[in-house]
């Protein structure tokens, strides 16, 4: 009862939306296999890993409820990371089968660093790529949007430079929001709207800000 | 369709409103044209977004299957027999796909059809081109390891060719979605000085909010499809 009271505890501190990097994955994957080779048992090995990490806890307790439930498959695991799950298999089947796992653990960990190295450059290159195309929507357009602005104020006079100057402010906001989601989307096709806007909207908001900043100044620029 | 498409049909509606809206007079021939472009940019956005997901899909497929091979070829040098191993890799996969593929391989293996002719079933039908040996299993063996060495290869020289294009296409998207409609606001500047009309300001709006998001998203389209294909 007490163990389940704390596992609660422990859900309730993490919530469901905690995730784990490739990062702390591998780590564990180095921490498991240095205890394993001590002769500690696959599931000592997962507990002793963990140390006083809670993050690291929980994946412990989580798991070890995960292999010894004897659920069949991986739609069962607790987790939806899928090198979590490729390391719980390899657990799993090293308690299954009794055979040495060492090497296996072995190389996971040398498969993860070679993954995690090779999809972070890549990751930032598009990354310094997709920032670029974003300071040039959300800084420099802007910009370019008030000098407009102020050369409209300044040669023209009467109601049309007012009219003109309320499009222009509408038709840079539209094109600041549409210009940062198409960016965020198709880099990334398999994300969901929801997520995409979360991702750009922030960004969008900070352009039409600097817009609107830039043609308050452009009204007082003639 | 999706959320994703609702959203942009929603969008590229509210955009031939304002758009409408901007055009006081109400000339509706030129309101019908606005229509018909902003359901053409939504479309263009529709096909991108169709286009791409299939792409990535697919290549997550091919990606796991090809590391379930991996971990086939892993079982088997552990000294496991066929089925034991197709049923580890069947149990650890995580794509539905590739999962229904190896237990319809293992299905056949029972009726009596060699594991090289199923195998290479499953290739043709997540189109992987593969040169293997079906004749005998040592032979399929060796062809298997040969296989994924040479796809491991590619997959490599196919992200240094992603990286370096990716400079050329920083600087496309930075020209697309800055320099050109920074640009097209100064020429509606000119215009509008020499004949002050609010025809101008309809003209820059449907260049700005539908004709060139939807350049961009084709070009932004292109760039992704080389970087799925070349990378994942």
């Amino acid at each position: 009862m007490l163990k389940q009271l704390k596992l609660f505890n422990l859900r309730m501190k993490f919530g469901k939306k905690d995730s784990f990097s490739d990062a702390e994955i591998s780590s564990l994957a180095v921490n498991l296999l240095a205890n394993y080779r001590k002769g500690n048992s696959a599931l000592k090995s997962l507990e002793i890993s963990s140390g006083g990490d809670l993050k690291y806890k929980r994946i412990a307790i989580l798991a070890k409820r995960y292999l010894l439930s004897n659920a069949e498959g991986l739609e069962k695991s607790p987790f939806t990371e899928t090198n979590l799950n490729i390391l719980l298999k390899i657990i799993h089947i090293g308690i299954i089968t009794g055979t040495d796992i060492s090497k296996n653990l072995e190389d996971f960990a040398e498969w993860m660093d070679a993954k995690m190295e090779k999809e972070n450059k890549i990751r930032s290159k598009v990354n310094g790529m997709q920032i670029l195309s974003l300071v040039g929507i959300v800084f420099f357009f802007p910009l370019f949007s008030g000098i407009t602005a102020s050369i409209v104020r300044s040669s023209l006079t009467g109601i049309s430079a007012g009219t003109i100057v309320n499009g222009l402010r509408l038709i840079g906001m539209g094109y600041i929001v549409i210009a940062t989601l198409i960016t965020n989307s198709l880099l990334k096709p398999a994300r969901t709207i929801v997520s995409l806007l979360r991702d750009s909207l922030p960004m969008a908001l900070f352009g039409c800000i600097l817009q609107t900043v830039a043609y308050t100044f452009s009204s007082y620029a003639i | 369709m999706n959320t994703k498409h609702f959203f942009a049909i929603a969008a590229s509606i509210s955009l031939a409103l304002l758009l409408i809206y901007l055009n006081k007079p109400s000339d509706l021939l030129l309101s019908i044209i606005l229509l018909a472009i902003a359901t053409i940019s939504c479309s263009i956005y529709f096909l991108c977004d169709d286009y791409l997901r299939g792409i990535y899909s697919k290549k997550i497929r091919e990606s796991a299957l090809v590391d379930s091979l991996f971990q086939f070829l892993h079982y088997r040098s552990k000294g496991n027999t066929y089925q034991r191993s197709l049923s580890y890799i069947i149990e650890s996969s995580t794509v539905t796909e590739v999962k229904t593929g190896f237990e319809s391989v293992k299905r056949q293996i029972r009726l009596g059809r060699s594991l090289g002719e199923a195998l290479g079933d499953l290739f043709k039908l997540h189109s992987v081109n593969s040169n293997f040996d079906f004749s005998q299993d040592n032979v399929l063996h060796n062809s298997l390891r040969k296989f994924l060495s040479l796809y491991s290869k590619a997959r490599d020289r196919g992200s240094s060719i992603a990286l370096d294009s990716l400079q050329r296409n920083s600087t496309i998207n930075m020209f697309l979605s800055t320099l050109l409609p920074s640009f097209l606001l100064f020429i509606f500047v000119g215009t509008s000085v020499i004949s002050p009309s609010q025809t101008g300001l309809l003209f820059i709006s449907l260049m700005i909010l539908i004709v060139v998001p939807s350049i961009y998203a084709l070009s932004s389209t292109l760039f992704s499809r080389r970087l799925i294909v070349e990378t994942t």
